[in-house]
């Protein structure tokens, strides 16, 4: 066996130890948390509320916004943990919460899926004396292309592309066909590259 | 196909996320379409940046805060589950019920008393055997005639027509009369 195949073997191994292991601990912290230990909903929400809230900051692309949506997510898990299957994992699951809660906050706060760029929501856009775009102004172009995507879009892309999950998972979560989801992400895509070529072309 | 159909599968390309076969005739385009070629590379730079962004961190204090404000929320729930609004509604109906009950129990016993007719120290007794008097046509005579009346009087009689000769059936009626000369009560017995 080649060396190379040997470490990727060992890196697919370690990592479904680790999230068996993961699988296990959030299991029984949700068994604990459903016993009534307040303690070990405690140790879910340290565990699993930066991932809540950069999702949700992405989905929604306001701080403020992922911050009410990160808080929904948490309650409704603990309104709803009886409905946990200890064999699954936590995380896809909440997931597929923050996707949900910012559905319906989205809905609730009547944001349009086509916001337009606009230079003012650029308060921190700095460019450099040589006319580079700098790293953060990247970022934040990136942050603005996103909502230039369809809610669908901008999940689909969020969950794949930021998150890292497979295609699959992504799926899974979205409930949507495996096609579908690819379709979405292959859009998502061009668009955010055509929003970026857009900009450069516009800068002096 | 032309480069605008390759666009889509060039952003799954990328990313490897198409499977074998068209990810080897979009390699083999790219090798051909200068174009597509440099659009797949602009597509891998905005692609790193997108990737970037889950290396973000937020502040602890933004953390923090939102742990705060979830534990608050679920104390309030926990508080809200601990006792329910509907324990309460209960409880105030069951006091009312309670109340309700008391007042229902005492109130018939006084009008009762109050109704009751008074009856004279020496109340006239007729006895009479065999023969009952001319009853007035009252809800009382009607009873008596009734089904009810009869099934009562089977039920007394039917021990006696089993062990020995039935004996010839006495009534007994009391009349007893009161300080008002419309109120006249009739004993009616076997």
């Amino acid at each position: 066996m080649e060396p190379r195949e040997l470490a990727l073997r060992m890196t697919g191994f370690v990592q479904d130890m680790a999230q068996t292991s993961d699988m296990e601990e959030s299991g029984q912290l949700i068994k604990r948390a459903m016993a009534g230990d307040s303690a070990a909903f405690d140790q879910i929400i340290l565990r699993y509320q930066r991932r809540v809230l950069m999702t949700s900051w992405r989905l929604l692309g306001s701080r403020e916004d992922a911050q009410d949506a990160a808080q929904e997510v948490f309650l409704r898990l603990y309104r709803h943990m009886r409905r946990f299957d200890e064999k699954r994992e936590l995380l896809p699951w909440l997931y597929r919460l923050t996707v949900n809660v910012c559905h319906d906050l989205r809905r609730k706060l009547r944001l349009d899926a086509g916001v337009a760029f606009e230079e003012a929501n650029h308060p921190g856009t700095e460019v450099d004396p040589a006319g580079e775009i700098t790293r953060i102004e990247q970022r934040r172009i990136i942050e603005e292309a996103l909502k230039t995507l369809t809610e669908k879009e901008r999940a689909a892309v969020v969950l794949r592309d930021i998150e890292g999950l497979s295609t699959k998972d992504a799926a899974r979560i979205l409930g949507s066909s495996e096609t579908t989801i690819r379709s979405q992400i292959s859009s998502a895509r061009v668009k955010i590259r055509k929003f970026v070529d857009r900009l450069e072309k516009r800068r002096p | 196909m032309n480069c605008a159909g390759f666009e889509k599968l060039i952003a799954l390309h990328v990313e490897g996320d198409l499977p074998k076969r068209k990810g080897r005739a979009v390699a083999e385009h790219l090798k051909i379409c200068e174009p597509c070629r440099e659009f797949a590379e602009k597509l891998k730079a905005s692609q790193a940046l997108l990737k970037s962004l889950s290396q973000e961190s937020v502040d602890d204090a933004v953390l923090e805060e939102l742990r705060e404000r979830i534990l608050n929320r679920l104390g309030t729930a926990t508080e809200r589950q601990r006792f329910p609004v509907w324990r309460y509604a209960v409880g105030a109906a069951l006091i009312v019920l309670v109340v309700l009950a008391a007042i229902t129990v005492r109130r018939p016993s006084k009008n009762r008393v109050a109704e009751i007719p008074r009856v004279t120290s020496q109340p006239l007794a007729t006895v009479a055997v065999g023969q009952a008097p001319a009853l007035p046509r009252s809800s009382f005579a009607r009873a008596a005639k009734g089904k009810r009346a009869v099934h009562r009087r089977e039920y007394f009689q039917a021990p006696l027509t089993a062990s020995a000769k039935p004996r010839q059936s006495a009534q007994l009626t009391v009349k007893l009369v009161t300080d008002n000369p419309n109120v006249v009560i009739y004993w009616l017995t076997d």
